[in-house]
């Protein structure tokens, strides 16, 4: 085994920061377009449907104890299928990569580096990304750790909020919208909750008792939704309803309105640190690509995926510059997300189930 | 380490340059920018641009000055576009400390005005919005104000009107929300020149959707209005008039600090889907001034108590009826209704329900100081 064992704190902290990045800054955004001010409404329901997911992927893992998806696809189905389920998380986690990537610099160019050029930011935040991801494990987890410093200091930064006028009667009525909308909105919620699906890949290398592992990873989604929820609150009782539905970064825009004596544009100081836990989703991705890539083609080494699966995010990224293109893109990734963190967990788990996990050829 | 001296070096030679560097050497700051209307649909845009002086480097501490420039656009931005072909440097309006809007411009939609401002990350969400007694260049063609550059005169002014509950603390950015609310309305600031050259604020221009209606309220019933909506900073002063039987003016008033204790705001739907309000506020007193007699007894607390209660309630009727005549919705009642009874809201027609609906103000005080005399 290539990888070093992590803590149960550590997992906790992993799957906080895997989650949380980018798509914090445009929840109720995202959500409004379909639930309106019951866009936090949404937020709750993303939450449960994620621990859903959750829990399918932890009965799936506990029934193959010190396994990896990559190992179990090929004890389930088969040396050849199971490469291809492989091979197809290999192509998710790149595509969600330059998802990513994307998303990363279209926000710094039109928040605070608008001259620079895209491929400059696009390498900076790659180069970055590789630093981090062709470490083991457990640095990768150690880090992470570290990051969620930040996520407390993006509290500290969001009561100065509380200064502006709040009407909190934005999020009346309940029934603005309707059942199918609010779920419609989650929908939407889900893809920002993306990331928890690197428990398919880290799993074998947690410490820990099943059972606690259940409870941290539960732990760690209701914290993300939490701060999700406090944000999507905060920022539907800031804007107005109309006014909402054409700031696609609420909470960035939030913090540009805010003036201080000494500081202004407390949003550009805030992107600036942000960045980190952006990055941080980046890592997540490349880690699952590069296990994969590493599993079928160099003997679970991640040496070399790392390097020439960024360069082919890179290649994808450079292609994406207008605002429609970048928008279908993050759309049908958080689509084609579906299968990968929902259906092939699914698929394998009932296949476990049925063939008592030996496996279609037993 | 030969590797690390590479990447050294490596480093060294691609990170050396900044696409998006910005100098202060290089720009014109624009610190006050007025706007009116031109005549011909055209928008005439006023700029107070703060320059070093030409002989201060030697002395030290630079010197400022004010330019004001003028310029004309079918929209802000291309107003500023003609602006930047005169500008020495480029023309940075991200330190914008105040906008002002010519009182004719203001009648009509004001949006569009403001749309580059929100599209725009550079620009100033934070800058005081104010409407101009008159045309917005007249304001700022004054240049300098009691030794103060025009648009820091505005801005103090602003500030300090704001400490003492005179107007709201409006900025670009906490404009918008309202804008975009059917169910309340806002108001701005009005300045004008005073009859000393200097600027004076002259009350709250009431604004009905995105248009200001024409009709302003005095400093006190602003001081009220704010009152109502629960928008006081610390304190709020007033000159109440509880003692018309005196024949000496002076003996007329009394001057009491209030302070917020209670605010609330009940929203009622009666069986035949009649719309009613009622705002109840309770507030802390300190006597500054009462000339008339002294305050020792219970008994007189409690008759200047009452006197003022009324007298105030008075006032917030009167302030309650000009806003109903103005169409200005200043207190959210619409987005209450619009939260509280979404069926009902649905059926209204907001813009002419306000004007007829019955909102009843109740102030009720508590002497709590007297000052160091009884």
């Amino acid at each position: 085994m290539n990888e070093k064992s992590i803590t149960l704190n550590q997992l906790f902290f992993v799957i906080v920061q895997a989650q949380i990045g980018i798509s914090l800054l445009s929840i109720p955004f995202k959500a409004h377009k379909y639930a309106k001010g019951n866009a936090w409404i949404s937020v709750i329901i993303a939450g449960l449907i994620v621990q859903i997911f959750v829990l399918i992927i932890w009965m799936l893992m506990k029934r193959h104890k010190g396994k990896t998806i990559l190992e179990i696809s090929q004890t389930v189905l088969g040396k050849y299928i199971g490469n291809l389920v492989n091979f197809s998380y290999l192509l998710y986690g790149v595509l969600v990569m330059s998802n990513v990537v994307i998303l990363y610099a279209d926000i710094i160019e039109r928040w605070i580096l608008e001259t620079t050029p895209k491929t400059v930011m696009i390498f900076l935040i790659i180069a970055t990304g590789i630093h981090l991801g062709k470490q083991n494990l457990r640095v990768i987890a150690r880090f992470f750790t570290i990051v969620n410093v930040l996520v407390f200091l993006l509290f500290v930064l969001s009561f100065f909020a509380f200064s502006n006028n709040l009407s909190f009667t934005n999020l009346l009525p309940i029934s603005q919208s309707s059942f199918t909308d609010m779920f419609k909105g989650s929908t939407q919620v889900t893809s920002a909750l993306l990331g928890f699906e690197i428990l398919l890949f880290i799993f074998p290398f947690v410490l820990g008792q099943e059972k606690q592992m259940l409870k941290k990873m539960t732990s760690a989604i209701a914290t993300v939704v939490i701060i999700y929820l406090y944000f999507a609150v905060l920022t539907l009782a800031t804007f107005s309803q109309k006014e909402i539905a054409i700031v696609p970064e609420p909470v960035l825009y939030m913090l540009k309105g805010l003036n201080f004596r000494v500081v202004e544009r407390i949003d550009m100081i805030f992107l600036s640190y942000w960045i980190i836990p952006m990055t941080t989703s980046f890592v997540v991705y490349l880690y699952i690509a590069s296990s994969a890539a590493g599993k079928m083609f160099h003997k679970g080494k991640r040496k070399y995926p790392v390097w020439y699966l960024s360069i082919l995010v890179f290649g994808i990224a450079y292609f994406f510059s207008d605002a429609i293109q970048i928008q279908t893109f993050n759309h049908y990734t958080a689509v084609i997300s579906l299968i990968f963190i929902f259906g092939i967990p699914l698929f394998l788990l009932l296949l476990s189930i049925i063939f008592k996990n030996r496996g279609i050829r037993a | 380490m030969k590797k690390t001296t590479i990447l050294l070096i490596i480093c060294l030679l691609i990170l050396t340059g900044c696409w998006d560097q910005d100098q202060l050497k290089d720009t014109r700051l624009a610190v006050g920018v007025g706007y009116d209307d031109y005549g011909n649909g055209e928008l005439y845009q006023t700029t107070d641009i703060r320059v070093p002086k030409l002989d201060s480097s030697a002395t030290g501490r630079p010197a400022v000055t004010s330019v004001i420039m003028h310029s004309t656009g079918a929209t802000p931005r291309q107003s500023r576009m003609n602006l930047e072909k005169e500008v020495a440097g480029n023309y940075a309006p991200n330190k914008v400390l105040v906008y002002i809007l010519g009182e004719e411009l203001a009648k009509k939609d004001i949006y569009p005005i403001f749309d580059v401002l929100y599209r725009y990350p550079r620009n100033s969400l934070s800058a005081k919005i104010v409407v101009a007694n008159g045309r917005a260049e007249d304001l700022l063609s004054l240049k300098v104000v009691e030794e103060k550059l025009v648009s820091d005169a505005l801005l103090k002014i602003i500030e300090s009107a704001e400490n003492d509950t005179f107007i709201p603390r409006v900025s670009i950015q906490s404009v918008c929300p309202i804008i975009f609310n059917e169910g309340q309305d806002f108001g701005l600031p009005k300045i004008g020149k005073s009859d000393n050259d200097a600027l004076k604020i002259t009350g709250l221009a009431l604004f009905n959707g995105k248009k200001y209606t024409g009709i302003d309220l005095g400093e006190d019933e602003a001081s009220i209005l704010l009152i109502l909506n629960n928008e006081e900073s610390k304190m709020a002063r007033f000159n109440l008039k509880v003692n018309p039987e005196e024949k000496r003016k002076i003996l007329q008033y009394v001057t009491v600090h209030a302070f917020p204790k209670k605010h609330d705001l009940k929203i009622k739907l009666s069986n035949n889907q009649q719309i009613s309000a009622e705002v109840k506020i309770k507030l802390k007193v300190h006597v500054a001034a009462y000339p008339k007699d002294n305050l020792s007894s219970k008994k007189e607390l409690q008759t200047l108590t009452k006197k003022i209660n009324e007298e105030l309630t008075r006032k917030a009727e009167h302030v309650i009826s000009e806003t109903q005549r103005a169409n200005c919705d200043y207190l959210g009642i619409g987005k209450r209704v619009q939260a509280y009874y979404p069926k009902t809201w649905a059926k209204l027609d907001w813009n002419q329900t306000y004007p007829t609906i019955k909102i009843t103000p109740k102030i009720q005080t508590q002497i709590i100081e007297t000052g160091i005399i009884k």
